[in-house]
């Protein structure tokens, strides 16, 4: 029965071409909508989360924090020294930390010059923030002890400075000293950490301590990027270097932190979270053109309906059920509804990828989407037929053959 | 068997406020296979009330109505719709094709709403033969309006004729055709009636028409005012 149903709508609907169009356009335009919308917040995600997953989970930064109390104070603003960041290393289930002290420089050679963030630390820096060297070497353990002036720079240094050329090897001006470059780093685009990766000039953290820092001799840092072995867990480590800071600067039980351990896991949560949110409102949005849709169904089935009351009236008197009239106009809006939600899921996961490669961005193909619009198409179908159906359905056969 | 048997049948239609109108009054009619009736009567006289209990696509307010043996008084809708389905062969004035359908779906249509139909090639075939019977062989593809009306209203006899029904309910089926297309048509029923011995109730306000019948039902007033042969009456009422 239902496949004659079936033949019976697909008949109605292609004798009437134009009107069935408009009414799936309704429909095409929503679900094409929702898809697109969904498209653009799961790429929008993907894309930070990748660049903070760089940065790896095991990841724990520690910043100084000045006691909310205080209103000024003279000296360093921060707490954080090189002191604490070598007997964090002592600590159980540390992997690896470096002490970071920066400072933003105009980098100068021959006409060109460009704004750089220094970044003075160890060899051990790369391996926290997961960075990795493309020419030359890395600074190590001797220019550290030295204070030497070998930099290492990002990818848009090199571009910005020395365009055509083997930058290793040559000097160039941070600020108002000549420094010597040993390697540069792979380009990664804006990462997501404190620093710029491709603005970045890095160089022992003596040397930044001698030429851009005031506070040298208290050893005072920007932050201390610790790395911790990936079996232990997060909560564990963060309570481990929490009471030995504590211990270690002679903080009271009752006084607060005058540090802030900020971790990589949870700012990617957080993030995701957001994505995930910013994806469910744009299809909220776009799901109002949906709801525009299915009213355009109602519309077209309540035409429709009354438009053929004199068809209900004479397969009534013929013998047709009113299971059957009902059936006949309810899978009538599905299809239509069904149709529109087929094209528009083609037409939205098209258009997704086209604007895709206009960014250039790789906008992920994932399966929800199409389960969502074939449901959703299919809801909007019996909801928006169930009234107009139940209207043919009531129809008084001797009436609907009396309707000119 | 009688194919109608019709006993104490009446037709009350309730108006707003409590008012009510007596349309049919305690009717009595029997038709036995094979006749062929016609049902006269001025108009408001009950006529259509009548036609449409006949029919099935009303049910009398009291009284009984058996279509071969069986009473359809009490039933439903959906027994209703059934009943219609294989027991009656509609033929209307305004023949009442779907437009946008081919001749042979036309005819097919009333096999879709019957269990036995559901085989497209039994419903084709079934189609097919009596299209060819009716004289519509070449036009099984064509759509309603791009035949004549006299071969609309055969398209329609064709349609009544397809699931083999008790009787032909025939409401003014040369309402809306000429003089010679509807002596055609009324020679073709009388011819189907004659030769396969189908039952046919034919509903019309034409007293040429009326004869091509042997029996006539005058509905006057709700009631049954003669029940005789045509010619007979025919003669009484000579202006």
């Amino acid at each position: 029965m239902i496949k004659l149903i079936l033949q019976e709508a697909c008949l109605s609907i292609a004798g009437n071409k134009l009107r069935s169009f408009l009414t799936t356009l309704g429909i095409i335009i929503g679900v094409c909508a929702v898809v697109m919308m969904v498209a653009a917040g799961q790429t929008v995600q993907r894309i930070i989360q990748e660049r903070f997953v760089s940065l790896g989970a095991n990841l724990l930064i520690i910043r100084s924090e000045r006691p909310k109390a205080n209103v000024k104070i003279s000296g360093p603003t921060t707490s954080i020294t090189l002191e604490d960041a070598n007997s964090l290393k002592r600590l159980r289930g540390i992997e690896t930390v470096a002490p970071v002290l920066s400072a933003n420089a105009q980098a100068i050679r021959g006409p060109n010059n460009w704004n750089v963030s220094v970044i003075g630390s160890t060899p051990d820096f790369m391996k926290t923030q997961n960075w990795e060297i493309n020419l030359g070497r890395m600074i190590d353990k001797q220019d550290i002890r030295k204070g030497t002036s070998n930099v290492v720079i990002g990818q848009e240094v090199v571009d910005e400075l020395f365009k055509d050329e083997d930058p290793i090897g040559k000097i160039f001006r941070v600020g108002k000293n000549q420094f010597t470059i040993v390697g540069t780093l792979k380009a990664k685009g804006t990462s997501s950490s404190a620093a710029n990766q491709d603005a970045s000039v890095i160089m022992p953290l003596l040397t930044v301590q001698r030429r851009f820092n005031r506070y040298a001799k208290l050893n005072a840092l920007n932050h201390i990027a610790v790395k911790f072995v990936e079996t232990e867990d997060l909560n564990i480590v963060e309570q481990r270097i929490t009471r030995h800071l504590r211990a270690r600067h002679k903080i009271k039980d009752e006084d607060p932190d005058d540090f802030r351990i900020f971790n990589v896991a949870e700012f990617v949560e957080n993030i995701r979270l957001i994505g995930r949110v910013l994806s469910i409102l744009l299809a909220a949005i776009a799901s109002i053109s949906l709801v525009v849709g299915a009213i355009g169904i109602v519309n077209m089935m309540l035409v429709s309906v009354t438009e053929r009351t004199r068809e209900i009236g004479i397969r009534k008197a013929l013998g047709a059920p009113n299971l059957w009239i009902m059936m006949q106009f309810l899978i009538e809006a599905v299809l239509i509804s069904m149709i529109g939600g087929v094209v528009g899921l083609g037409l939205g996961i098209g258009l997704s990828q086209v604007a895709g490669k206009i960014y250039n961005v790789e906008v992920p193909f994932s399966l929800w989407p199409v389960v969502l619009s074939f449901s959703v198409a299919f809801f909007v179908g019996v909801i928006s037929g169930v009234f107009p159906a139940y209207k043919a359905m009531k129809l008084d056969p001797i009436e609907a053959l009396r309707y000119q | 068997m009688s194919v109608i048997s019709i006993q104490n049948v009446c037709k009350t239609y309730v108006m707003s406020a409590g008012m009510s109108q007596d349309v049919l009054k305690n009717v009595n009619l029997n038709v036995e296979k094979g006749e062929f009736v016609a049902i006269m009567g001025p108009s408001g006289a009950g006529k259509s009330t009548f036609m449409n209990i006949l029919g099935c696509l009303d049910r009398a307010s009291s009284g009984n109505y058996y279509l071969s043996g069986k009473n359809v008084s009490k039933m439903n809708d959906n027994d209703l719709a059934r009943v219609r389905n294989k027991m009656i062969g509609f033929v209307f004035q305004g023949f009442n094709l779907l437009m946008r359908r081919s001749i042979l779906d036309n005819v097919s249509l009333p096999m879709i709403y019957d269990k036995d139909g559901r085989d497209p090639r039994v419903r084709r075939a079934r189609a097919e033969k009596l299209l060819d019977m009716v004289g519509l062989t070449g036009f099984i593809d064509r759509f309603p309006n791009q035949i004549s009306g006299g071969m609309q209203q055969r398209v329609a006899i064709a349609r009544a004729l397809v699931n083999d029904p008790e009787m032909i309910l025939a409401d003014e089926p040369t309402g809306n055709l000429d003089t010679k297309t509807s002596n055609e048509i009324m020679d073709f029923l009388v011819k189907l009636n004659r030769e396969q011995g189908i039952t046919i109730v034919l509903v019309t306000h034409e007293p040429d028409i009326a004869c091509y019948a042997k029996r006539l039902v005058r509905v006057v007033d709700g009631q049954i005012a003669y029940d005789g042969d045509v010619k007979q009456y025919m003669e009484n009422n000579k202006a």
